[in-house]
């Protein structure tokens, strides 16, 4: 019997309960995320999408059930700052991006928990800002940028050590539909010219539609595991 | 792209609030670098006294309580003089009273024939000519302090003293007072037969332990007395005490205002900055490089409030020197060491105020500090 690789994330008969079992963020969830998938993970607002989302970039952890992560379970790495940092990007709905610091030294803030040498960080911050195409907004603060811009230094950012999976928490939730559409046009590109692997959260359908693959969430459960939907884009 | 940028500009962020800390920690500072430097001013003030007048050791009361201690019989101090190994004495009489427009003038007497006298050269006028004349000498600042020269009258004690010269002393005490012939201070200050003070010189070529011995042996005989070396005796002055004294209620003073002015300004800091905090801690920043860059921003804030107290205390300095009735009486000397104890102070006061906001914003879930938002 042929056995499948060690998926590149996956989740199993995982659960979380915020306020002493109060809230039901998620109930048993099964997710496998193969390498180079593009994945939506769509549902309402507290249907446990952003949770199942923080789960596998190991930000949280699961009350019981496991994530996995080349085969390899998160809860046995210990503190999973170095797996945050090397393996997993991250783009955040707020952007969440430093306001005293410029472009170029945002972007620089995930390579300080890397190898890559100081001499090194600017020249590639700037290499990444051009590929999102910021190049000539490298010393301009967050304040100075539009939503879209600062989104797409957030891009930047994740990319900053060459992860292997980019987790993205409703992208697009505080940009107008132009910008939305620029950065799903980048989020696409990364992941088909790059090989990227995707996984976002959105409740925005038009955003959802450019993933090859949508899970529907609600009520802390998958509902719909495999809707395959072709890339569009 | 390092820590030292980010923690800059976080500063550069909060500029007011940044401001009024390292105002805070500076004025803690400042106050110490000025009463170390008081202390060390008044102490090389008093050595730069004995030497000029070639005084091996000083007699006075034992747990004086005031700058000036309280007066003993001049009986004793002829008893002193009779011990092997004195080669001289000079009996002295001081106060600390308020002449003229000035709050606070040292008025000094020596005993007539002592050879405390020698060391002084009359720049204007003449010396007094006999013990129980019933005039004065001025110091040369304490001239120019006081505005009075030759042939000009000052009131002390209740009575008009002429002055009858103008005398320059390598001590600066000394150049800052008013000197009385002793006999006459006695009789106007109520102290008739007593002093305050007993100048002693060793006969010469004594060496220091013959001379210790020799300060056992005359407080063994009177234990009511402090004897104690020229060289030392500044720091067994009461006022070296009181100000060390001062030096360190202050110390601890500041120590707590910048614990807890630093201290609050961190945990502002770390509050507001939930979110940045979990987010650097998202992206992969390790909860030991969180807590290197909130201690890191609290000892800079440590260092700079330290270096500014530095720079004010030099101020005030300067400014308090402006005042002939303060610059001609005190001075204030600022010596490397007790600025490096101020900074690494400071830098220490800060850190350990660090560490708590610290060990807060590292133990931050980004999760918990999302929801924060």
């Amino acid at each position: 019997m042929e056995t499948h690789p060690p998926y590149l994330s996956e989740a199993t008969a995982v659960t979380r309960s915020y306020e002493q079992g109060r809230i039901q963020a998620l109930r048993g969830v099964d997710l496998k995320v193969e390498e180079g998938d593009f994945i939506a993970i769509t549902g309402s607002s507290g249907s446990g999408k952003t949770t199942l989302l923080q789960m596998l970039g190991g930000l949280d952890s699961p009350d019981s059930g496991e994530i996995f992560f080349r085969g390899q379970a998160l809860s046995g790495m210990g503190d999973l700052s170095s797996f945050r940092a090397q393996r997993v990007g991250f783009v955040f709905q707020s952007f969440h991006l430093l306001p005293t610091l410029t472009a170029s030294e945002n972007v620089q803030v995930p390579m300080v928990e890397s190898s890559i040498s100081r001499k090194e960080r600017a020249p590639r911050a700037t290499r990444l800002l051009s590929e999102v195409g910021l190049a000539d907004r490298t010393h301009s603060r967050p304040p100075e940028l539009s939503g879209g811009e600062r989104q797409r230094v957030a891009i930047a950012r994740s990319l900053a050590n060459q992860p292997e999976l980019l987790l993205a928490d409703e992208p697009t939730g505080n940009l107008d539909r132009a910008s939305a559409t620029m950065v799903m046009e980048l989020l696409s590109r990364i992941h088909r010219e790059n090989g990227m692997t995707l996984v976002l959260v959105t409740h925005d359908p038009a955003t959802a539609a450019y993933a090859s693959r949508q899970i529907h969430m609600s009520d802390g459960m998958v509902k719909h595991p495999t809707s395959e939907t072709p890339l569009s884009r | 792209m390092n820590l030292l940028p980010m923690v800059a500009r976080n500063f550069k962020a909060r500029r007011m609030r940044t401001a009024l800390t390292l105002f805070g920690i500076a004025v803690g500072m400042m106050a110490i670098v000025a009463l170390m430097g008081l202390s060390r001013g008044f102490e090389r003030g008093w050595d730069q006294t004995m030497n000029a007048r070639g005084t091996d050791a000083v007699i006075n009361r034992a747990a004086a309580g005031s700058p000036i201690p309280a007066p003993f019989s001049e009986d004793i101090a002829a008893s002193i003089r009779s011990l092997p190994g004195i080669e001289s004495s000079g009996g002295v009489l001081s106060s600390l009273v308020p002449v003229g427009n000035l709050p606070m003038v040292l008025i000094t007497s020596w005993e007539w024939s002592s050879y405390i006298w020698n060391h002084l050269t009359i720049v204007e006028g003449r010396m007094p000519q006999h013990p129980d004349e019933q005039v004065i000498l001025l110091g040369k600042s304490a001239s120019q302090a006081l505005g009075k020269g030759v042939g000009e009258t000052l009131l002390l004690y209740g009575s008009k003293f002429p002055v009858c010269g103008i005398y320059e002393s390598a001590s600066m005490i000394e150049s800052g007072a008013i000197l009385i012939p002793l006999e006459v201070m006695q009789h106007k200050s109520d102290n008739v037969g007593k002093i305050n003070f007993l100048n002693l010189r060793f006969d010469p070529g004594t060496e220091s332990s013959k001379a210790r011995s020799i300060c056992r042996e005359i407080e063994t005989i009177h234990p009511g007395l402090s004897a104690s070396l020229a060289s030392e005796s500044a720091q067994q002055n009461s006022t070296t005490k009181a100000v060390r004294g001062m030096t360190l209620a202050v110390t601890l003073l500041s120590m707590i205002v910048g614990l807890t002015s630093v201290m609050n300004t961190m945990l502002m800091s770390v509050f507001e900055r939930t979110m940045e905090i979990g987010v650097l801690r998202a992206i992969g920043w390790k909860a030991s490089r969180i807590r290197r860059m909130i201690l890191l921003e609290a000892s800079l804030l440590g260092v700079a409030g330290g270096l500014l107290g530095v720079l004010l205390a030099f101020a005030v300095r300067e400014i308090l020197y402006l005042f002939p009735s303060i610059g001609s009486a005190i001075r204030i000397e600022i010596a490397l060491d007790a600025v490096l104890f101020t900074v690494v102070f400071a830098t220490i006061v800060g850190a350990i105020s660090g560490l708590y906001p610290a060990v807060r914003a590292s133990r931050m879930k980004p999760t918990v500090a999302f929801r924060h938002q």
